[in-house]
């Protein structure tokens, strides 16, 4: 019997205090689940049966308010105010093009009408601030000898003639709408449809799926022809794009399944030990879908990868058990002992690799974003789930059937093969070699740091991220901008005041100096706000004159010059007064400017009558959540790192072991941040939870690799020796899901979804670099903090 | 950018609705602003008659309303104070601060050196280094304060003696308008400026003010009641005519003084709406120059005996005329919706790129071509491009 | 020598006779009363009558008891409070009939002295004896349970003249559990330390140490099957109602894997089985 430095003479009590209550409840589960199979069987299909038939019923649950962080002063502010900025929240933007000529002839206007009044009948348009130059709230106004003139852009006498289409010409000319409703160049008009976020008469929250399929068959198939191009944007119909993209979501996942299948097949040699992992794997999900409906959750396009996730990490754990099965098989044990013993041997790193997965997706909690919120919840408890069909009913159903001959012919194979491809990783486990891994871990880290700076928060590029520059919302919205002056990248600063006091000439003439002071903070484009409406209506009353273009002294002439104003200027209460900006784009470096400035302007004018207080508009929400990512990045690497490492901590009951298994993690961390700055993808809501998923995922590789190598250790063997055993049973496991995982997800490069896209990239190189870590850093880490110890006496070891 | 729509009591109401409306409105803003007036003084800080003018990186971008020269340097006044010097012709602009942040009307240099601009709330400001500095000459507090002194003392001692033909109860009018103004506070814009040497100049403005002075803006007399003005319409433009001075304004009033300002007698208008702007011009072939006066809907005048008589200028379009330059015979003539017309006489007048819709304010020459400024900011034509165009 | 009784309960199988014969070699040997419990009603021309009218032919008084409570295991209890007999045989039925446990079953659960249920007719004599102990466990019942089974394999094998063998299983590895559970071959020397100390301890000298990785459930009727086990002496706990459903008892799931006689006691009758071996 040879005694190992790695043997303690006596458990220390807070191990074995620890240890107590773990072996307790595995020798009961244990008990339970081998000697009551078939109960036990029959609960596991009623409750698949029960879930799967909620799951089916899950659905798309997108919201503009769940992807803005509640919490935030700005948001906090904008829910406030919220009723009185209608338009300024959710909109549609169709455009209607004319491929050849102008748009001053009659097929076109014909067109045009019939566009608009199909959009005033779809459900969730706010139809009193529908604009498009048919509806009668858009006008043209003229100063003549006489006073004004004016009227709607398309007069009651518009017939489709000649005169009538020249007539409109002049109309467009002096109604202002050049470049707001008519484009710039004349070939294309647009029709704004503000969107309710909630049907006022329902209260059912906005269908975005349903509405985007609207939009598109009322819309886009039934007016596009020869002649005329239909294009969409808005925030509505990016979800609307998403959602319907699940579809191809869904497809890219049924390939990395069977890509698993395939691999995991030619790996374990056995049928058996294929189907049922994934098999269980897939219960996994389907119970998790389950769940997530009866608690009310729905997918939004965000979680839609959690499935997924859950499937990858089944599958990890799934192998492992099947793995030890057909360990165990090979020396000799039947089916139901073989399960019975590979349960016992693995449950505690499975049970602790998974309460890590599951405690360190929860710790996304602290992000102050819903739809973040909503992805921890989904995440843990797939991975709760999967404690459940993996650990459970796996080695339940292995126990009936067991892995095939082939399997254990294969691994017996294996075992005795004098030298083994292993052979030549077993370097690393010995001190030479271990220095150079631990080396080029460092330069590996020094380059991943440097190359982290350059991550940026928020979105780089124009349009809708989520999407492909290429995809044909993207191209829309390029066109969009190109074509008209009105940006699509909008922050709102509300100046509140008390009621009835938003027309007042203190409040006028602050928010003149205030839209004043923007002109000089670079990316702003424009301003407009009530201010700008006085000053053009009051030289209106002048004849046009533009040297009245100025905010009166005098409150009746203010008056007079407000007395019709354009929705989404003042609230109804005069206590509201937006101003709203247009940006040169969103980019997180602008928007972090603007809103210092902004501040800076607030703190100084700020006073008990007004007050100016951020934001609203798609580019304010971006920038408090750009705000609320940057802070929470860090605090949600620190917690996810934290939790994880107390639970390694509590389950090896070493420091040195959780270095071993947390160092590897935090490497592909800094270089997974590196390589999103590297491709370009900045940390927004999308990609924030990814690094988190990551460790998540990294850590069950180092605890089942650290769990097998410390066998061997304790009997004696040395970390090269321990280590190649290791390598050949766990390792390759690990290697293999690493790689079958990888392969699964890289193919989602080809997603039309860029927001799939990116991911698949991230994972990919996250499956791959902890797996390398793993097998490569873990025991090199091991061989140098260890390395001293091994020399002293036996009674100083004090290690597992 | 948002057109608004216009209150329904002003489409088609008719008439002079705006002034006779305004002369009886006056009585009863008095007492709504009574009560305004005692609105938070805390806002007195940010005042923008007191408050200098922010420095803008697009201060060259935005509502411009005039252009003078000042030697060989340019300088534009607009929105917000802004004030913005070249140096280069008009190809690069600098903004310098003012002592103000309302909207500034008008600017002129009576040399190299010396210049006002002034503007909305009765503001003056002056200049004597070329506008790289500025210091505020009146505001229209002061100006309140200056016309009910003028009229209490002229009321008290029973008239102006150099106004005979003015009646009593005229003069008391004018005195209880005061009176009205020092309570609504600093509402008054002042619209054009004009100096015939660096010690004489006038100012005009909103409601029929007239200013004069003759020691460079140190003191200002008050000349509104010397103009035969009972409809107290705007004071648009000042032109100084051979010996005489030409005042146009609000619905075709035009005003002529051969006293340099002390007396005014009213002319013939004819035009019933607004004329913007006089110019004072020869066309080719011409030996004596005439005076353009520009006005609402494309109307165009010119007056060969100095404003006795007037013959209509056909123009091409209904946009109203603004502004107008002139160098050697060729004229410059702009106005709203991007009206810019050229021409070497008034019977070829040809419009130059109709198809900018940016308003324009003002126009001055310089060497190689035309600099304009408007609701958009600065343009420059050259004359090449002017050339071009043409063919 | 048994001063007390020993109560055969013969069922209806035809196994009871198996079980009858060793009740009458115990009870020869032993020197002690013997008394029969039928659990049903038997026809006066059944076997057993007959072979018990022939036994108190020769001498030997066997009270019968008939069959009055509700079920057998009451029958059983009923008659444990009239008499508190030494030690309960019967046969081993391996027949499970029903979601609930089986009578066997609940014989160990709740029968308070012995129970040894018959599966072989061979004799005892010249066989091994197997004793099988949990030296690793730290619970005071344990403990207590490999003394008393020790004790009585010990007894019955002098007895008997048969060999004695021990028997440990421990627990199969658990992966991130303390260092000698983490691998087999260090349980098992643990193990086997632990026995010999065991033994040593209370003086007796076991022919074999069969010491192996468990389950026991596995390893137990293995090591029988392979030496030819006469007897199987074990321990159990006796877990009843909601813990005996979901836990069980080892002794009981061993029953349908041995082809031995199994002698089981039951932990908290340290006490009786100390009194009753005084008596050897």
């Amino acid at each position: 019997m040879s005694k190992s430095p790695y043997t303690s003479g006596k458990p220390s009590g807070l191990a074995s205090a620890l240890l107590g209550p773990i072996k307790l409840s595995e020798q009961i589960i244990e008990r339970v689940l081998f000697y009551k199979r078939v109960p036990v069987l029959f609960i596991f299909i009623l409750l698949t049966l029960g879930l799967g038939f909620q799951a089916v019923q899950i659905r798309p649950d997108a919201s503009f308010v769940k992807m803005i962080p509640s919490s935030h002063p700005y948001v906090e502010n904008y829910l406030k105010y919220r009723n009185d900025l209608s338009g300024l929240g959710n909109s549609l933007r169709v455009v209607v093009e004319a491929k050849e000529g102008d748009i001053f002839t009659t097929t076109f206007q014909n067109t045009l009408k019939q566009v608009t009044d199909e959009a005033f009948f779809i459900p969730g348009v706010d139809r009193s601030a529908l604009k498009s130059i048919w509806t009668p709230n858009v006008r043209w106004t003229e100063v003549t000898e006489e006073g004004f003139e004016g009227g709607p852009v398309i007069s009651p006498e518009y017939d489709g003639s000649a005169a009538s289409l020249e007539q409109l010409r002049t109309n467009v000319l002096r109604s202002g709408q050049v470049g707001i409703l008519v484009a710039n160049d004349f070939k294309s008009a647009i029709i704004q449809m503000p969107l309710f976020d909630k049907d006022p008469a329902t209260g059912e929250k906005l269908n975005y799926q349903v509405l985007s399929s609207k939009v598109e068959t009322l819309i886009r198939e039934k007016y596009e022809n020869a002649d005329v191009r239909i294009r969409i944007t808005g925030f509505a119909k990016i979800v609307g794009d998403l959602i319907d993209g699940a579809k191809s979501v869904a497809l890219f996942f049924a390939m990395a399944i069977a890509i698993t299948l395939v691999l995991l097949y030619l790996y374990s040699g056995s049928v058996t030990g294929t189907l049922i992992p994934i098999g269980c794997s897939l219960v996994a999900v389907v119970w998790q879908m389950g769940l997530l409906k009866i608690f009310g959750y729905g997918l939004d396009p965000y979680s839609m990868l959690v499935p997924f996730l859950v499937f990858a990490i089944g599958v990890s754990h799934g192998v492992q058990v099947v793995n030890t099965i057909r360990l165990e098989q090979s020396e000799g044990a039947d089916p139901w002992l073989a399960a019975r013993r590979a349960f016992r041997a693995i449950y505690i790193p499975g049970l602790t690799a998974l309460l890590s997965d599951g405690l360190g997706f929860v710790t996304l909690m602290v992000i102050d974003i819903q739809v973040i919120q909503d992805l921890a919840v989904a995440a843990s408890v797939g991975v709760a789930v999967i404690v459940m069909t993996n650990l459970l009913l796996l080695p339940l159903l292995m126990s009936y059937v067991g892995v095939g001959k082939k399997a254990i012919a294969k691994m017996q194979a294996s075992q005795n093969k004098e030298s083994s491809p292993w052979q030549m990783l077993t370097v690393f486990a010995k001190p030479r070699g271990a220095i150079i891994a631990v080396s080029f871990a460092l330069v590996a880290l020094g380059v991943g740091l440097y190359g982290s700076q350059n991550l940026k928060i928020g979105d780089l590029d124009k349009g809708a991220p989520e999407l492909r520059a290429d995809s044909r919302y993207n191209l829309d919205n390029a066109f969009v901008t190109d074509h008209y002056s009105t940006s699509s990248d909008i922050f709102v600063v509300m100046a509140t005041t008390a009621p009835n006091q938003c027309t007042s000439y203190n409040t006028l003439s602050t928010v003149d100096s205030f839209q004043e002071y923007l002109t000089d903070v670079p990316g702003i484009q424009s301003s407009v706000s009530l201010v700008d409406v006085s000053k053009r209506v009051t030289a209106g009353l002048n004849e046009g004159n533009l040297k009245w273009r100025s905010v009166s002294r005098n409150q009746y002439v203010i008056n007079a010059s407000l007395a019709y104003v354009p929705s989404g200027f003042m609230n109804g209460s005069c206590s509201l007064l937006p101003v709203i900006i247009f940006l040169d784009d969103h980019k997180a470096e602008t928007l972090d400017r603007i809103s210092a400035a902004i501040a800076d302007f607030a703190a100084e004018h700020n006073s008990d009558a007004l007050k100016f207080e951020m934001a609203a508009g798609n580019s304010g929400f971006e920038a408090a959540t750009n705000d609320v990512i940057g802070t929470a990045q860090y605090e949600m690497l620190a917690w996810v790192y934290g939790v994880v490492s107390i639970l390694c901590l509590l389950t090896f009951r070493s420091v040195k072991t959780v270095i071993c298994i947390i160092a590897p993690l935090a490497l592909t961390s800094v270089l997974c941040q590196a390589l999103m700055a590297y491709l370009g993808i900045g940390v927004k809501v999308a990609t924030l939870p990814v690094i988190a998923l990551g460790v998540g995922i990294g850590v069950d590789y180092g605890i089942y690799i650290y769990s097998r190598l410390s066998t061997y250790l304790v009997q004696g063997k040395t970390l090269p020796e321990a280590y190649l055993a290791t390598l050949k049973t766990t390792g390759s496991s690990v290697a293999f899901t690493g790689l079958t995982l990888a392969i699964g997800v890289v193919l989602w490069v080809f997603s039309p979804i860029k927001f799939q896209a990116d991911m698949g990239i991230l994972l990919t190189f996250m499956f791959l670099w902890n797996m390398l870590g793993a097998l490569i850093l873990l025991p090199a880490l091991a061989c140098l903090l260890h390395n001293h110890k091994a020399a002293q006496t036996e009674e100083n070891a004090h290690v597992y | 950018m948002m057109f608004p729509s216009i209150p329904q009591i002003m489409i088609k109401s008719g008439g002079n609705m705006l002034s006779v409306t305004k002369f009886s409105q006056r009585a009863r803003w008095c007492v709504g602003f009574i009560v305004m007036a005692v609105t938070p003084l805390a806002f007195a800080a940010m005042d923008r008659i007191e408050t200098p003018s922010h420095l803008s990186g697009r201060a060259a971008e935005g509502l411009l309303l005039d252009i003078a020269h000042a030697g060989d340097r340019l300088v534009a006044v607009g929105d917000q104070g802004r004030i913005l010097l070249s140096d280069d012709q008009g190809v690069s602009w600098k903004q310098v601060q003012a002592p103000v942040s309302v909207l500034l009307t008008s600017v002129y240099f009576s040399d190299a050196q010396h210049g006002w601009a002034v503007g909305h709330d009765g503001v003056v400001i002056h200049t004597e280094d070329a506008g790289d500095t500025w210091l505020t000459q009146l505001n229209g507090r002061q100006l309140n304060q200056l016309q009910l002194d003028t009229y209490q003392t002229l009321v008290d001692a029973g008239g102006d003696p150099q106004a005979q033909d003015l009646p009593m109860d005229e003069l008391e009018l004018f005195l209880e308008d005061a009176m009205v103004a020092v309570e609504e506070g600093p509402t008054q814009p002042l619209l054009d400026v004009l100096f015939v040497n660096n010690q004489l100049g006038f100012l005009l403005g909103s409601y029929g003010v007239l200013l004069k002075t003759e020691d460079a803006g140190v003191h200002w007399s008050v000349l509104s009641h010397r103009l035969p003005n009972p409809g107290r319409f705007h004071l648009n433009a000042l032109l100084v005519e051979k010996q005489s001075l030409i005042i146009a304004g609000e619905a075709g009033v035009l005003f002529k003084s051969d006293d340099m300002g002390d007396s005014w007698i009213a002319l013939e208008s004819p035009y019933e709406g607004s004329f913007f702007g006089l110019l004072s011009y020869a066309g080719q072939g011409q030996a004596l120059s005439q005076v353009l006066a520009l006005g609402l809907r494309g109307h165009l005048f010119a007056s060969e005996d100095s404003g006795d008589s007037w013959q209509q200028i056909a123009v091409d379009s209904t946009a109203s005329l603004v502004s107008a330059a002139s160098n050697n015979n060729e004229v410059m003539l702009v106005g709203q919706g991007g009206l810019v017309l050229t021409g070497k006489t008034l019977d070829k007048l040809t419009a130059f790129e109709p198809q900018d819709r940016r308003a324009w304010s003002a126009v001055t020459r310089v060497n190689d071509g035309w600099v304009l400024v408007g609701e958009k900011g600065i343009k420059r034509i050259s004359d090449t491009a002017l050339g071009a165009d043409h063919e | 020598m048994f001063t007390k009784t020993v109560l055969i309960a013969l069922d209806a199988s035809a196994a009871a006779e198996i079980a009858f014969k060793r009740g009458v070699l115990i009870a020869d040997r032993m020197g002690s009363k013997l008394e029969v419990l039928w659990l049903f009603s038997p026809l006066p021309d059944h076997p057993l009558m007959r072979l018990i009218a022939a036994l108190s032919v020769d001498g030997m008084q066997i009270k019968q008891h008939y069959h009055e409570e509700k079920n057998f295991l009451q029958d059983v209890l009923a008659r444990w409070q009239k008499d508190h007999f030494a030690l309960l045989i019967k046969s081993c039925d391996t027949t499970h009939k029903g979601i609930l446990a089986p009578l066997d079953w609940q014989l160990l659960r709740q029968t308070p002295c012995p129970v040894l249920l018959v599966k072989r007719d061979s004799l005892w004599e010249g066989g091994q004896i197997m004793a099988a102990v949990d030296p690793l466990s730290r619970k005071k019942s344990c403990l207590q349970l490999n003394l008393s089974v020790l004790m009585m394999a010990a007894v019955i094998s002098q007895e008997a003249k048969a060999t004695l063998d021990v028997i440990v299983s421990y627990s199969p590895p658990m992966l991130g559990a303390e260092p000698e559970n983490q691998s087999s071959s260090l349980s098992a020397d643990k193990a086997s330390t632990a026995a010999h100390a065991l033994l040593k301890g209370m003086q007796i000298e076991p022919a074999t140490y069969h010491i192996g990785e468990g389950p026991p459930e596995y390893w137990i009727p293995k090591v029988a099957e392979e030496q030819h086990a006469a007897l199987m002496v074990i321990g159990t706990h006796g877990r009843d109602g909601i813990k005996g459903a979901l836990l069980g008892n080892t002794a009981e799931r061993i029953l349908d894997r041995l082809s031995c006689d199994v002698l089981v006691l039951r932990a908290g009758l340290s006490a009786n089985i100390d009194a009753l071996l005084q008596d050897i």
